[in-house]
């Protein structure tokens, strides 16, 4: 009981230093031009998309929207978490933080959480404003399910890149190794994923010539699945009408989630926990 | 004294890069060794001790390994007489000490009074009491600065200011003397002793042996991860026969020559006040009283007279030297 005041006391410190720290003041006006201005684009009724693209309703305009999220937020967590370990510890400052009568896996997960909620609180205030601003621009009200979908795995994606990054912050020995291995894997699932799908499906023999081909479009959205990106977009995109839903089973996307959710907190908590100055 | 802190057989050896091994197998030499290979100590309550050792002895490590934040790998090491064997047990150890590391380099966008109520929450104390730690160190006028903007002997008040929140059992100082200026230097050691007769334990290391010596009552001294000697000054100087040597000085011609006949003792002729001043070492044992009424008797012949003979107190880098066997000519581009 003390130790989770000690946690919940040591979070809200955290939490306060970092959400007013120059690089969230930088990050503010980027999340608020992707996530409600993107909502904004697409809620607009004389907005028109290309291709056949089509906006059938408020759960298409959050899933849309989630590639501005992917671009912004996911980024913002790995500016701010590169160097919440490996800075510490080259400054010594973690020696002290390690010399301190509380529990490893607590203070661990202080770092993560710190992280993590820097980050997706403004988020998620920004989603819950972009809420209100499609029921303005579209007239109707999203369903509580998408939005707590909307804002939920939204919240978890970042958790699974905040953990990612305190995994590379607590293996780097100098701060360049953390911020590469952060941007490196950002841009892997952020920028590179499709190529990657692409290369694997013509090493596999699938035909990846068509990317409109469903076997391709199915061979696709299983590799999503090893990617965060991937599965955030899978769940949106099971809250959309039926023809545009996901081929994938429902149950691998939950085990997904499950699965990029548990096993790298625990790897990064196991390292924390043996983390020496 | 109370014992409240107990080191046995302790060791801790920190992994070496295969690239060393690879090189050590390659030259036939042994695989080395970094950390603590075995120590042995006893924190009593209100004791002062002194951490000595040349760079790389481990004293560092060993603190890490008191502080609870390296594990042992070997030996055991007992908390008010219980085996420290779990986190837990880590944790409620960490409650009663307090660590100042070495050369602490603080920075990022917070200021003192940021780090140290941070540190006030995590050891369960009430954030409020961070701006009276602040004073307590010198801290105060700078607690709304920025951390980049301090001097590296504001960052060592700071990391002093760190260990002694909550009123630590145990405080372990690691070069606390870097960087601060004299008048610093001088309420360190009156603050550090106005602690210990509080009943604080206290445990420094440090490289300024001559500051050392001002105050601390005991020395352990470290060399290649043992600790090749502890105990009081005099204990010490007498486990390494360091303690048997007389300042002799006198008028008329030197009985240099002729102390210097008996090969127990090696006689230094000092550039003193007076005819002659000798600087006479004993090697089998200490100059006791009757030893120094003999000598006063040999020398005493024709004109010769003894004026003053005193003995003759080793200083701590004398100690140190004679217990880790490094010579004054060590070589600094050697490996440390």
């Amino acid at each position: 009981m003390v130790d989770t005041m000690v946690f919940i006391r040591l979070l809200i410190h955290d939490l306060k230093s970092k959400m007013i720290s120059p690089r969230m003041v930088i990050l503010y006006p980027l999340l608020i031009l992707f996530i409600p201005g993107s909502v904004w684009g697409f809620s607009d009724p004389n907005t028109s998309l290309p291709g056949t693209i089509s906006i059938e309703g408020a759960s298409t305009v959050m899933f849309l929207s989630s590639l501005f999220v992917l671009l912004s937020a996911t980024l913002g967590v790995v500016l701010v978490g590169f160097d919440s370990i490996s800075r510490p510890r080259l400054t010594g400052e973690l020696t002290i933080e390690l010399a301190q009568p509380i529990n490893r896996t607590l203070l661990g997960f202080s770092h993560l959480f710190g992280v993590w909620l820097s980050v997706a609180i403004p988020v998620a205030l920004l989603q819950i404003s972009s809420l209100m601003i499609i029921q303005h621009q579209m007239g109707i009200t999203p369903s509580v399910e998408d939005s707590i979908t909307w804002v939920g795995i939204t919240a978890l994606l970042l958790l699974w890149y905040a953990s990612l990054q305190m995994i590379a912050s607590s293996m780097a020995q100098d701060l360049g190794a953390s911020v590469t291995f952060g941007v490196a894997t950002w841009m892997l699932f952020t920028l590179m994923w499709l190529l990657v799908t692409v290369v694997i499906a013509t090493v596999l023999g699938v035909d990846a010539t068509n990317t409109a081909d469903p076997t391709f479009i199915r061979f696709q959205e299983h590799a999503d699945l090893f990617s965060p990106n991937g599965v955030y977009q899978l769940v949106l995109q099971n809250r959309l009408p039926q023809s545009a839903q996901p081929t994938v089973w429902d149950g691998w996307i939950d085990l997904a989630v499950v699965g990029w959710t548990v096993i790298p907190i625990t790897y990064y908590l196991r390292r924390f926990r043996k983390l020496k100055p | 004294m109370e014992v409240l802190v107990e080191l046995e057989n302790a060791r801790y050896l920190h992994p070496i890069p295969r690239a060393i091994i690879a090189a050590a197998k390659r030259r036939k030499q042994p695989i080395p060794k970094r950390g603590i290979i075995e120590a042995s100590l006893r924190i009593e309550s209100g004791s002062i001790i002194g951490l000595v050792g040349p760079n790389g002895a481990g004293k560092s490590t060993l603190m890490s390994i008191m502080a609870g934040i390296l594990p042992l790998q070997r030996g055991i090491i007992k908390s008010n007489g219980k085996h420290v064997l779990s986190e837990q047990d880590r944790v409620h150890l960490r409650k009663r000490i307090g660590l100042m590391p070495e050369r602490v380099a603080w920075s990022g966008p917070g200021n003192p009074l940021d780090v140290i109520r941070r540190l006030c929450i995590i050891r369960g104390q009430d954030a409020k009491n961070a701006e009276e730690i602040l004073q307590r160190v010198g801290l105060s006028s700078r607690s709304r600065d920025r951390l980049s903007s301090l001097s590296q002997g504001m960052r060592q008040r700071l990391s002093l200011g760190a260990a002694l929140i909550g009123n630590p059992d145990i405080l372990l100082l690691d070069e606390p003397m870097n960087g601060l200026d004299p008048v610093a230097q001088s309420a360190f050691r009156k603050m550090i002793q106005e602690m210990a007769n509080r009943g604080t334990a206290i445990v420094v290391s440090s490289h300024q042996l001559n500051e050392l010596e001002r105050f601390v009552e005991g020395v352990a001294i470290m060399n290649q991860g043992k600790i090749v000697t502890q105990g009081s000054f005099t204990s010490v100087e007498h486990d390494l026969g360091v303690g048997q040597r007389l300042m002799v000085s006198g008028i008329g011609p030197s009985p240099a020559s002729m102390i210097s006949e008996n090969p127990l003792i090696t006689v230094k002729e000092l550039d003193e006040e007076g005819d002659w001043c000798l600087r006479l070492t004993r090697h089998d044992q200490t100059w006791s009283q009757d030893l120094r009424a003999a000598l006063i008797e040999r020398i005493n012949v024709g004109s010769t007279k003894v004026a003053s003979l005193e003995r003759v107190p080793p200083d701590l880098e004398e100690i140190l030297r004679t217990a880790t066997g490094i010579s004054e000519g060590i070589d600094l581009q050697g490996e440390e």
